[in-house]
């Protein structure tokens, strides 16, 4: 099975949206994050069509976390989701 | 089970037996009484509902009612028509102004600043961001990310 990676500029952007979570979010804790994260991506990685999925511009997908969009590619020599960028969904509105 | 009964409210020194509840002249005598008293329990407690307490508090119900009925003008003698559309008219403003508050409490509420590196780029510069960074073969997996973030 798939599994996921983060780009080490995504890792300090996850950071970021961890820090703002903790403050915002109603279960701020670190465990409840990582939860998060983990329940959005859980069935990306199982998805049977994981590879067939539109995406947003070519090679990048966007699934949400919270109030976070977390744009991934899917490495498929090595079999592993990479998650480059991730920032704030109001962002985006604004 | 757990209850949000105040215990309080079933006291007799805080409602005493209304009009309607005046004790018989033939009532038993209290000992008596108490055995056939519905006992509620609690989590936390229990109390005892008595056939006093109970009239009591259904008299103050009554009476705030009644009075609550008053202060909005609602003709009690009016057929159940006229009733039903009055009452009708209340609950829809008092719906609105709950509403009109609730709307003004999120307007008032600031969102929290975003901070800089979350913000989305423009396309361009994001379409530059992943081109960069999909180019950098260095990753870390989930579990080591987690296990960063929890040793920060």
């Amino acid at each position: 099975m798939y599994r996921y990676r983060f780009s080490e500029e995504a890792y300090d952007d996850l950071a970021a949206a961890l820090e703002y979570y903790l403050e915002h979010a109603p279960r701020g804790s670190i465990e409840h994050f990582i939860e998060d994260v983990e329940r959005v991506f859980s069935p990306v990685l199982r998805h049977p069509k994981l590879k067939q999925v539109v995406p947003i511009r070519p090679k990048f997908r966007r699934v949400t976390v919270w109030h976070f969009a977390f744009l991934y590619r899917i490495d498929e020599e090595h079999e592993y989701l990479v998650i480059d960028r991730i920032y704030h969904e109001r962002s985006s509105e604004s | 089970m757990s209850s949000n009964i105040d215990s309080s409210f079933f006291d007799d020194a805080d409602f005493g037996p209304g009009p309607v509840c005046a004790r018989r002249e033939d009532a038993k005598p209290k000992a008596r009484r108490r055995k056939s008293a519905l006992r509620i329990g609690l989590v936390s407690n229990s109390v005892t509902l008595t056939r006093s307490k109970l009239c009591g508090a259904t008299s103050h119900i009554r009476e705030t009612t009644s009075r609550i009925l008053e202060n909005m003008s609602i003709d009690l003698t009016a057929d159940i028509q006229t009733l039903r559309a009055q009452l009708a008219q209340i609950v829809d403003r008092a719906s609105e102004r709950r509403l009109r508050s609730i709307a003004a409490a999120v307007a008032d509420t600031p969102n929290p600043p975003i901070p800089e590196r979350l913000l989305k780029p423009s396309d361009d510069e994001l379409a530059r961001q992943l081109d960069e960074r999909s180019g950098n073969s260095k990753t870390i997996s989930s579990e080591e990310a987690y296990a960063r973030l929890r040793n920060r």
